[in-house]
């Protein structure tokens, strides 16, 4: 009797020490892209030197432009209604005496990482395309470089404000 | 001697039932897989998936780890041209269910890290909470698919 209940107490021991096997799952994890388009604007362009009459300014503006699709075009264009193209003096005692727009149109040339640049374009109220992409971009900073060439017989008052808008659009 | 012989017996029974117990002892079952959302530049995206653990003789820990891709989603071999190769950076999962431990945020990488572990239990529903951040800079194709692998153990 003693003989069966050692071997009893040999087999519970036997059982607790018995490790479970680990178990294993696999569990797939998807995300699939969703569209984005976006351009921000950064730098606003600054004229600085040269831009007086007789001289040709140059400055260089910022965009930042994202786009999921395989492809992207960036145009610009001048929505002034009839000075399109060309900038425009500020109203006002600032400018009295001035020409009110610059006689050439401003001209711009954007370049940047991953996008292909369609050389320098001259602004007007018709869109144009100034830079294209052949491939998804994201978060790519684009370098606009505007040149201003003013002729010697612009009358421009001294501290005299022009600007222009240009409107960039990516698609 | 007929009381010897009973004794015998049940002992055998006993061995012979030993080697079938720790089969069903420790259980682990995928209820669904998780889809991320917003998957774009600049989000974070989320998304959830539940699992099912069973450990009813004892305690039991349960681990991650992506053996494939060391926790970076790859893009799918079709319809993603154009689009970075994987993600910048790691996909983190929490896991969370009723009278779990759990173990926090984890990244996933190629190694087992635990992520959450409890009590016996004879079936517990556990959430496996995803996270992707995904870099404003990461060029992704629209309708491109990333995906990993997490593989659980349970122990």
């Amino acid at each position: 009797m003693s003989k069966v209940a050692a071997l009893a107490v040999g087999a519970v021991v036997a059982v607790g020490a018995f490790a479970a096997p680990a178990q294993a799952a696999d569990q797939l994890v998807t995300g699939t892209t969703q569209g984005v388009l976006a351009l921000t604007a950064g730098t606003a362009p600054l004229f600085t030197t040269n831009f007086q009459p007789g001289g040709t300014a140059t400055a260089n503006g910022t965009m930042t432009a994202t786009n999921t699709a395989a492809s992207s075009t960036l145009a610009v264009i001048d929505n002034a209604v009839t000075t399109a193209g060309k900038m425009d003096a500020a109203t006002g005692a600032t400018c009295t005496g001035s020409d009110a727009s610059l006689t050439n149109a401003l001209t711009t040339g954007v370049t940047g990482s991953g996008v292909t640049t369609s050389g320098v374009k001259t602004l007007s109220g018709t869109g144009q395309t100034v830079a294209t992409a052949a491939a998804p971009i994201s978060a790519v900073v684009l370098t606009a470089a505007y040149s201003q060439v003013i002729p010697s017989a612009q009358l421009m008052l001294t501290g005299c404000v022009y600007t222009l808008t240009a409107t960039y659009t990516l698609s | 001697m007929r009381t010897r012989i009973t004794l015998l017996a049940m002992l055998v029974a006993l061995i012979i039932a030993v080697p079938a117990a720790p089969a069903s002892a420790l259980s682990l079952s995928i209820e669904t897989n998780a889809t991320l959302a917003p998957f774009q530049p600049g989000q974070t995206a989320t998304g959830s998936g539940t699992l099912t653990v069973a450990a009813p003789l004892g305690s039991w820990t349960l681990k991650v780890q992506d053996s494939t891709g060391a926790g970076f989603m790859a893009k799918a071999a079709a319809g993603c041209a154009g689009s970075d190769a994987q993600l910048t950076n790691r996909l983190s999962v929490t896991v969370t269910g009723s009278g779990v431990t759990s173990a926090g945020s984890k990244l996933i990488d190629g190694t087992a890290t635990q992520v959450a572990n409890g009590p016996l239990t004879v079936a517990t529903i556990l959430t496996t909470a995803y996270a992707q951040i995904i870099p404003a800079s990461q060029t992704m194709l629209t309708g491109c698919a990333y995906t990993l692998t997490a593989t659980y153990t349970l122990q």
